[in-house]
């Protein structure tokens, strides 16, 4: 009783960490340095990453997949495909796992599970929102950080219940669709991390990204700032040099670079809460996961 | 520099943040100062990039001059609004108006074309041949969509194919498709097991529209198989030329031989590959001498600073190199370095064409 208790407990307070941004801005490293801040100060943690390709993999030298594997004393990562999440679901509701075998072993059902718009997105979604729901197997988490889709699919990803909700809404689908819907606006239970890279491209899509949301889910991401320049030495210190020596291009780019992330810092700032993470020129790593979770604020994980 | 003159069409393909758009526009540079006719196909550009390249949001449908251009050849580029085109290809393949209307009223089409998956590069591949087709080129240049791993591109087409596949369409024609008396006319049993579980999971509401989507979208099925084969041949032709641009980082390293592999079994080919923001050889150490002593010190943080990434970047050298060995001996390698201006019109490609040259070692073309 006192366990279950204490499990239920634990799904209640359950938070949902989504981090999304523009490909090649450091989504997974960020996920995983926020994962590993919120297993440290939070309790039981699982790591998400989506897709039939892992990245993770890779780094913790071992393979991952629908069910979580431990990596740490209160962190575990999966690796969550569409058509996994479906087929738990399905299995789920129908419970009679001959029949749930048929509908994916059917050549035909195969493909247009493959084909039909948003039915992934959709699964995947269910999946992540089962906790809360307190639908499904259980999903025993205290945070859920997921390494989500960059920018465009991320989109896709969210607006999918909404979506479909609006295409079919009546029967079971409709009614889930707006149960996830109404989670992912729910900003105690659900938070969103923009990740940008200090560079026009990536802070424009950041900020576009940010207003979609804003506009669609009444959500205000907050925004991570990765990959910053710190040369160690101040910016007017380096302008002095700068005037010693005018034709050093490496300390004309230092400066211009300095500039220009505190500007960018500055435009993310003005719409919502923001956190620089610097380089550390660190090759990708568990132990580069570890360091730049110290510079995570703990109370992301609140 | 790469041999412009042996290819019809350059595929710039790559996982997302590498800057294959920015590199696939210099390229299309570096072909029209060498006197070829040239088509830059991109995507989603960055707005000082669309800039450069003349491109406002209007021009869906027709290619742009790029303005400010004095080459022997000629510049020109369009961009790929997967939205419009969609339609459009709707529009031109349905055998008649009323297979049109069905399907762009079809709630799921319409709440959720934008993000099937594979729609943007089966419209990048549709405009690719069209504009092959209309032979005004001697070379295009496709810049790929977005997508997490390169291999997306070559793996989404097929999805789009299979909503056309004549087995998911003929089950629900077969089936009455029309929602009511639904299940009563399907002949297997075990398909109507499954049917009637996903029904029950779904909701009658979603099982009729999709089969209305299916059952229109089969009318464009002759269309789809003739131009996918087309672009199948078109992929695979020798005038083709698969142009894989990473960043150098062990991970979207270790992508470019998946890719590599995928490719063969494609029929098609990599010709090119090109390291984007290599390490950028034009910075150098400051040197101390004839400073103040303030910025002495300055100096030699910052110099601390510059070992410490050089040797970031020389530590990632090495998966270049195995990425090469992996690659075979004779793949023509190239790099453009991490930039210290921005890319600012035409002269600013100009800029970035002139920086793209052989990764060490490598013999150029």
């Amino acid at each position: 009783m006192v366990f279950g208790a204490r499990k239920e407990a634990r799904i209640s307070s359950q938070k949902i960490h989504l981090v999304t941004g523009k490909g090649g801005v450091g989504k997974s490293t960020v996920a995983a340095a926020l994962a590993l801040k919120c297993s440290k100060v939070n309790g039981k943690t699982l790591l998400v990453e989506l897709g039939d390709r892992g990245f993770y993999s890779h780094v913790w030298g071992r393979a991952f997949g629908f069910k979580e594997v431990q990596v740490d004393s209160q962190l575990w990562v999966a690796r969550w495909s569409g058509e996994d999440s479906l087929r738990e679901y399905v299995g789920h509701l129908i419970r009679v796992q001959r029949l749930v075998d048929l509908i994916f072993e059917n050549r035909i059902m195969k493909a247009l599970v493959r084909a039909a718009p948003a039915l992934n997105e959709l699964a995947i979604l269910g999946k992540l929102t089962s906790g809360i729901r307190k639908i499904g197997p259980a999903f025993d988490f205290e945070n859920v950080i997921v390494d989500a889709y960059a920018t465009g699919h991320f989109k896709a990803l969210i607006n999918a219940p909404k979506g479909m909700s609006e295409a079919i809404p009546r029967g079971p689908m409709g009614d889930q669709s707006r149960a996830m819907a109404e989670i992912l606006r729910d900003s105690k239970r659900v938070k969103i991390y923009v990740v940008a890279l200090p560079e026009e491209l990536p802070v424009n899509e950041s900020m576009e990204l940010a207003d979609s949301l804003e506009r669609g889910l009444g959500q205000t991401p907050k925004f991570i700032l990765n990959k910053c320049l710190d040369p160690g030495v101040s910016e007017s210190g380096l302008q002095e040099l700068l005037k010693e020596k005018q034709d050093s291009r490496l300390s004309s780019y230092l400066v211009k670079g300095m500039k220009q992330q505190r500007e960018f810092a500055q435009v993310f700032q003005q719409s919502s809460r923001t956190t620089v993470l610097n380089h550390l020129w660190l090759p990708t790593s568990v132990e580069l996961y570890r360091q730049l979770s110290l510079k995570i604020p703990e109370d992301f994980c609140d | 520099m790469i041999d412009f003159r042996k290819h019809k069409i350059l595929i710039c393909a790559g996982s997302g943040g590498v800057g294959k758009t920015t590199v696939a526009a210099s390229l299309g540079v570096a072909a029209a100062q060498r006197g070829l006719k040239v088509l830059v196909l991109t995507i989603d550009p960055a707005r000082r990039l669309a800039n450069a390249l003349g491109l406002g949001s209007g021009d869906i449908f027709e290619a742009t001059q790029v303005p400010g251009q004095s080459f022997s050849g000629e510049l020109s580029a369009m961009m790929v609004e997967p939205q419009a085109v969609f339609d459009d290809f709707i529009r031109r393949s349905a055998p008649n108006k009323s297979v049109t209307e069905k399907l762009l009223s079809n709630t799921l089409y319409k709440q959720l074309s934008t993000t099937l998956s594979g729609s943007q590069e089966f419209t990048s591949l549709e405009l690719l041949l069209t504009a092959h087709q209309s032979g005004k080129y001697d070379l295009i240049v496709l810049d790929t969509p977005p997508a997490q791993h390169a291999i997306d591109f070559l793996k989404s087409p097929e999805k789009i194919y299979s909503l056309f596949q004549r087995s998911i369409t003929q089950w629900f024609i077969r089936s009455g498709g029309e929602g009511q008396g639904f299940f009563k006319k399907v002949f297997n049993k075990g398909t109507r097991l499954a049917l009637d579980a996903l029904e029950k999971i779904t909701g009658e509401g979603f099982i009729s529209e999709l089969s209305g989507f299916f059952e229109n979208m089969a009318e464009l099925q002759k269309t789809v198989s003739e131009r996918s084969l087309m672009v199948h041949q078109l992929l695979s032709a020798q005038e083709t030329a698969f142009v894989l641009v990473t960043a150098i980082d062990e991970a979207k390293l270790s992508e470019a031989g998946l890719f590599n592999e995928d490719l063969k079994k494609t029929g098609a080919r990599l010709s090119y590959l090109i390291v984007n923001r290599a390490f950028p050889q034009w910075a150098v150490p400051v040197s101390e001498e004839g400073l103040s002593d303030q910025s002495r010190r300055v100096a030699k943080k910052i110099n601390e600073f510059y070992e410490k990434v050089k040797s970031y970047y020389d530590k990632k050298d090495k998966y270049v190199i195995q990425l090469m060995e992996l690659l075979g001996a004779d793949l023509p390698v190239y790099q453009a370095p991490e930039l210290d201006v921005e890319v600012v019109g035409v002269e600013g490609l100009e800029v970035l064409a002139q920086l793209i040259q052989p990764y060490k070692g490598v013999k150029d073309e």
